[in-house]
């Protein structure tokens, strides 16, 4: 798979049986649908509202829109309510897109939200780049 | 097993040349129709046919493994699916062990495609692998050895291909009598004074491209849902636990998921027909597939026992169907069954058929459980992919926090750096 911001194959890391793609040259890190599910179901939780709740955010220019590294097709800007950071969804729902500094302001904003699973795994993945990128 | 065999290659052969008749009335009555002498059409249909069985035996494994876009994978990429192919190898006695290859496809089914016994393949999609236990793959691989065994693989794909050619040329005939192509002709002979004839050939020749297709395709589906029922009888005896089949048969009929690279002409080749409507409960005429209720129906009815006999009897019960499924002569021969029992199960040899389904389980899953054994959903999916992974070339690294990095082959850079530790792995 292709990273969508700066177009490298990405290598994929395993850790307690989930897997994430990343690109070694921008951090960036995707999340793939069927690993949440996985993730999910790992967890014995049956309901996907304890995944991690997006609203639209397509009126924030702030980004290009990047394309699906699965489909191809261009990704909308999502955004975990009320934090301001802005994601990348594949409008086929195949997967998220999380940008180097995203990841970390993400878990760090939602860190109280610690009954989430997509953060506690992603908390979990990140345990050093999360206190790196905050320093 | 001979009888079965015979009977197959007898049946098989006898399908393939009506393929061919039908195929050359086609060919001579849109060679009269078009180039005015029904020899050249038949000279023509004959030539193709004799270059599609060409193709059809010497490259059909090939054909449908690519199409349906099949990769081989190496026993070092999926141990679990291997061993358990190599383990069915050994109970069907068969002379060489197929190749394996697994579709990416989130769609749980499986095929076996090969000319001969000993060049065979068995191919499963990455989502049977996903929703199987060991004993439920056990069962679907069985079962396409059992194809394999029983000559299936080989007259499969020669009807499959020749039916395809049928349904593509008398399409092109009707396209071309309805859209223009012989009107010229029509107009002088009307004409003249054969103008009667012309018609009466016109008319059979329609009703010939109307039916030949669907005869085709009923002939063809016919015999391979017979095949499929005999594949069920041999997985079982290869296995001696119809449970394990018979429940992989209830997952994946009932699995939502479609599957994606598949066509009519190789829907007939999988184990569970992918094009085949969820709730289909009757065999009806057109269905390629026995309904999998039925078969699964006659697996569980087999009350203890795994031998053919025992199959037969509950075929007969389930489908009251009053025709012995199985020929005479197989059911009567204890002996050639025995011997191949004691191939498939070497720990206890005296097994009687009467043993009951609790101890068999117990003997299966003593002789094949495995120190990896993945022990959920996760974690199947886990080795499925790595599977995938490994045969699309990946590089595995183990790093020390833990994590697994996957390098993928077309990777750039010297090292790798870790998500988790950002400790850099160089790459050789």
């Amino acid at each position: 798979m292709e990273c969508p911001v700066c177009r490298e194959s990405m290598v994929i890391i395993e850790y307690e049986s989930i897997e994430l793609d990343y690109c070694v040259g921008c951090m960036g890190i995707w999340f793939d649908s069927g690993e949440v599910e996985l993730l999910l179901e790992k967890a014995g939780v049956s309901v996907p509202s304890d995944a991690l709740k997006l609203v639209d955010a397509s009126s924030e220019l702030r980004e290009l829109s990047r394309p699906c590294p699965l489909c191809r097709k261009n990704m909308r800007k999502v955004s975990p309510p009320e934090t301001g950071i802005i994601l990348d969804q594949c409008p086929d729902n195949e997967g998220l897109w999380f940008d180097a500094g995203e990841v970390g302001e993400t878990v760090k904003q939602m860190a109280g939200a610690s009954s989430n699973i997509v953060i506690q795994v992603l908390q979990d993945f990140l345990g050093k780049a999360v206190s790196s990128n905050n320093e | 097993m001979w009888e079965i065999i015979q009977s197959n290659k007898r049946k098989s052969l006898l399908l393939v040349f009506l393929m061919a008749a039908l195929l050359m009335l086609i060919g001579s009555t849109f060679g009269e129709y078009f180039a005015g002498s029904y020899l050249t059409g038949l000279f023509i249909a004959f030539i193709i046919w004799i270059i599609l069985s060409l193709v059809a035996y010497f490259q059909g494994k090939n054909i449908f493994l690519s199409i349906s876009g099949a990769k081989k994978i190496s026993k070092d990429d999926h141990p679990r699916l291997f061993n358990i192919v190599e383990e069915m190898k050994i109970a069907s006695a068969l002379p060489a062990m197929p190749d394996v290859y697994i579709i990416d496809d989130p769609a749980p089914n499986a095929f076996a495609v090969g000319r001969t016994p000993e060049d065979a393949a068995v191919a499963v999609t990455t989502g049977l692998l996903n929703v199987l236990n060991r004993d439920e793959l056990q069962g679907v691989v069985a079962h396409e050895i059992g194809h394999i065994v029983n000559r299936d693989t080989m007259f499969m794909s020669m009807l499959a291909i020749m039916l395809g050619t049928i349904v593509m040329l008398a399409e092109i005939a009707r396209r071309s009598l309805f859209f223009g192509g012989g009107r010229r002709r029509s107009r002088s002979s009307s004409r003249g004074g054969g103008g009667q004839a012309q018609i009466v050939i016109l008319v059979v020749g329609l009703l010939l491209m109307i039916l030949a297709p669907l005869l085709a395709r009923l002939i063809y589906l016919a015999a391979s849902r017979k095949r499929e029922y005999l594949a069920d009888a041999s997985a079982a005896v290869f296995t001696r636990y119809p449970e394990g089949l018979a429940s992989a048969l209830e997952k994946i009929s009932v699995s939502p998921v479609k599957m994606r690279k598949v066509n009519q002409a190789t829907a007939p080749m999988f184990i569970i027909n992918p094009m085949q409507k969820l709730h289909e409960s009757k065999d009806s005429l057109f269905s390629t597939h026995p309904a999998s209720k039925n078969r699964i129906g006659i697996l569980r009815a087999m009350a203890g026992g795994s031998s053919y006999l025992n199959y037969n009897q509950a075929y007969q019960s389930v489908t009251t169907d009053k025709h012995s499924l199985i020929p005479k002569s197989v059911l009567k021969s204890p002996p050639a069954m025995d011997e191949k029992k004691k191939t498939a199960e070497k720990s206890q040899p005296d097994m009687t058929q009467m043993i009951t389904r609790t101890v068999m389980t117990g003997a299966i899953i003593s002789d094949s459980a495995k120190p990896n054994e993945p022990e959920n959903h996760v974690e199947r999916v886990r080795e499925t992919n790595d599977a995938l992974w490994k045969s699309q070339g990946y590089r595995f690294i183990d790093c020390n926090c833990g994590a697994k990095l996957k390098v993928p082959p077309d990777y750039k850079r010297q090292n790798v750096v870790c998500l988790r530790c950002h400790e850099s792995h160089s790459i050789k």
